[in-house]
């Protein structure tokens, strides 16, 4: 078993707030990986510390076994680790387009193109419009700007992005927050496809596309794991029954 | 697709716009083509006009436009706000004036100093300013360029605050010489052209797109493996190099350097002069300046408070007009 994404006794201190408390996680290779918990129980932070945006008070994290836990984002993000936010962080002035083709620059490698023209490069339009369409949206919306588009689409747009830097691993922080639940449906059919092809780690509140789309949940609570296992495992665990799911589960 | 049709619904019903922003953008390209062949025209149908006094405000509103155009690159593209963008111009025409002063009026040699000193100032700078934000960034800006300003009042040996007479303008070979009024507008015209047809180059290249997206949301530039820091000091050393070029020219158009060329009203100006062109627009930089100067030619013949009006003007085209006067002339589309 080769771990993607461990984790080692992570804290981290806001002032006096305890946001992530001694948090250790394994998570393997292809695996979907969900955290839920209640507001404020520190998932959010969790993610922004592996992406790299936060750094931890103490404690360490490996991606695919090296240790990352000093890198800024941007090199994390070379190493194949990819993230969408829980409030959306698009480029609102720029179109869809554009902001797809970002990232498939990042792909390149780097942007000190200064002659190009990226809006004339055919085949970069072509790899803009099939990564929104893998990833559900329309293609008409290509040459929308952000600010023009609905939440459920910018959620999508967010996935989009993200997946369009073929990331091995992905950090989606609620990717359902604030969608219908047509559209909810249409996401979790979308994280499903992508079930083993990457390893994902996804913080959700929609209980029903967790249980049905995660391999394993860990449970936090206070910034700290009260419960990891199989959905089968956490739904009969009487204490997350208590302290999260109350009768939601 | 089917399965995920339900999601973008909505807005497939809506009706797909034309691509406004491209369109906006061939606009103010086509207007800053149109302005520099009208520049380029100028000299013969001023002289006809027997008005020869009108080419010098030309020149320097040329000059400026160069200028303008380089700090465009910062605040239109990138929203990196510098106060201190006019020390770049006096680095040029210091270059200049010092070396003339030691008898080096070789073109080449003095323009390969100016541009050398300008990108090496903005580089040692721009490595501390860059790590700031917003009002931090003004600052921090604004103190460079001060301590830059001081350290040129106080060097008595180049004139201190009375400023450095140039007493012979820069030469390439024998046959090319700036002091050369036709000369020098032709020369300054073509270096214009190129700042501006670059900077509509640049805006639609991989490096322009990072700088745009940075400005708006920079962690997501972050997050999907660019570091922001990295081109943001790249935009900052050419718009350096580019406005010590400007001063460069501005020292053999004057034939004189005062610190004052590097004070901060000097960069304010600059600012107020991409404002009322047209924020990260192309035509915006030269539109602006030859506004600019015309404003302070007729309003300072009418009256001394000519600033006053021009305040008033400012504050019109800045509510009036968002996207500045080459937005007018664009559209919505224009704004980058
Ligand atoms: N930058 C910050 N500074 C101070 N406190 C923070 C910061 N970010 C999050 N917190 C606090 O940490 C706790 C966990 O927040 P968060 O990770 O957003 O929770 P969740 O995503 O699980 O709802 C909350 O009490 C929140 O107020
Ligand atoms: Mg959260």
């Amino acid at each position: 078993m080769s771990l993607a994404l461990e984790i080692r006794n992570l804290q981290k201190h806001f002032g006096g707030l305890h946001a992530t408390r001694n948090l250790s996680m394994e998570i393997p290779r292809g695996e979907l990986h969900a955290i839920i918990g209640p507001n404020g129980a520190g998932k959010t932070t969790l993610l922004t510390q592996l992406s790299g945006e936060l750094r931890p008070s103490s404690g360490s994290v490996f991606v695919n076994g090296r240790d990352v836990t000093k890198a800024p984002p941007h090199k994390r993000a070379a190493l194949g680790v990819a993230r969408s936010f829980q409030i959306t962080t698009l480029v609102k002035d720029m179109t869809v387009g554009e902001n797809v083709i970002l990232a498939l620059i990042a792909n390149s490698g780097h942007a000190y193109r200064f002659w190009n023209r990226y809006d004339r490069n055919a085949g970069l339009w072509r790899a803009a419009s099939e990564a929104i369409t893998r990833a559900g949206m329309a293609p008409n919306l290509l040459h929308r700007r952000v600010a023009d588009l609905s939440h459920g689409e910018q959620r999508l747009l967010e996935l989009a992005i993200a997946l369009a830097r073929d990331p091995a691993i992905l950090l989606l922080d609620e990717p359902m927050a604030g969608l219908g639940s047509e559209e909810s449906r249409a996401m979790t059919r979308l994280l499903g496809s992508l079930r083993g092809r990457r390893t994902i780690l996804l913080v959700e509140h929609d209980m029903e596309a967790v249980f049905e789309l995660a391999d394993r949940i860990t449970v936090l609570v206070r910034g700290e794991v009260v419960a990891v296992g199989t959905p089968g495992e956490i739904r009969r665990n009487e204490e997350v029954r208590e302290a999260y799911l109350g009768e939601e589960a | 697709m089917t399965d995920n049709n339900a999601i973008v619904a909505t807005s497939a019903e809506r009706s797909e716009p034309v691509h406004d922003a491209v369109r906006g953008h061939d606009r103010d390209f086509l207007a800053a083509l149109l302005i520099l062949f009208l520049l380029a025209l100028a000299p013969f149908i001023l002289n006809l006009a027997g008005q020869d006094f009108w080419l010098d405000v030309l020149l320097r509103a040329m000059i400026l436009g160069i200028a303008a155009a380089s700090l465009n690159l910062l605040i239109g593209l990138s929203g990196l706000v510098s106060l201190g963008h006019a020390v770049f111009l006096g680095i040029g025409a210091y270059s200049v004036g010092i070396l003339a002063d030691m008898d080096i009026t070789n073109g080449a040699i003095q323009l390969a100093v100016a541009v050398t000193l300008s990108g090496l100032y903005a580089f040692v700078t721009g490595l501390i300013a860059l790590r700031t934000r917003g009002v931090h960034f003004i600052m921090i800006t604004l103190a460079f360029a001060q301590i830059i300003y001081f350290i040129m009042v106080g060097l008595r040996q180049f004139g201190g605050d009375d400023g450095l007479t140039i007493n012979f303008t820069s030469t390439f070979g024998d046959r090319i010489d700036l002091g050369q009024k036709p000369v020098l507008y032709y020369v300054v015209l073509g270096v214009l052209a190129l700042v501006l047809l670059s900077f509509s180059r640049i805006i639609k290249s991989d490096f322009g797109l990072l700088l745009k997206a940075a400005k708006g949301s920079e962690r997501r530039v972050m997050a999907i493996g660019f570091d922001p820091f990295r081109y943001r000091l790249a935009a900052y050393v050419a718009a350096g190099a580019v406005c010590g070029l400007a001063g460069f020219l501005d020292a053999n158009f004057t034939s004189f350097v005062t610190p004052e060329s590097m004070s901060w009203t000097n960069s304010a100006e600059l600012i107020f002069i991409i404002i009322v062109g047209g924020l990260g627009t192309v035509s915006g930089p030269i539109l602006g300046a030859l506004i600019f100067l015309l404003l302070e030619e007729f309003l300072g013949g009418l009256t001394t408070y000519w600033h006053f009006w021009f305040g008033l003007f400012l504050i019109a085209v800045v509510v009036l007009a968002k996207g500045g006067l080459a937005g007018l002339l664009n559209g919505r589309g224009a704004r980058t």
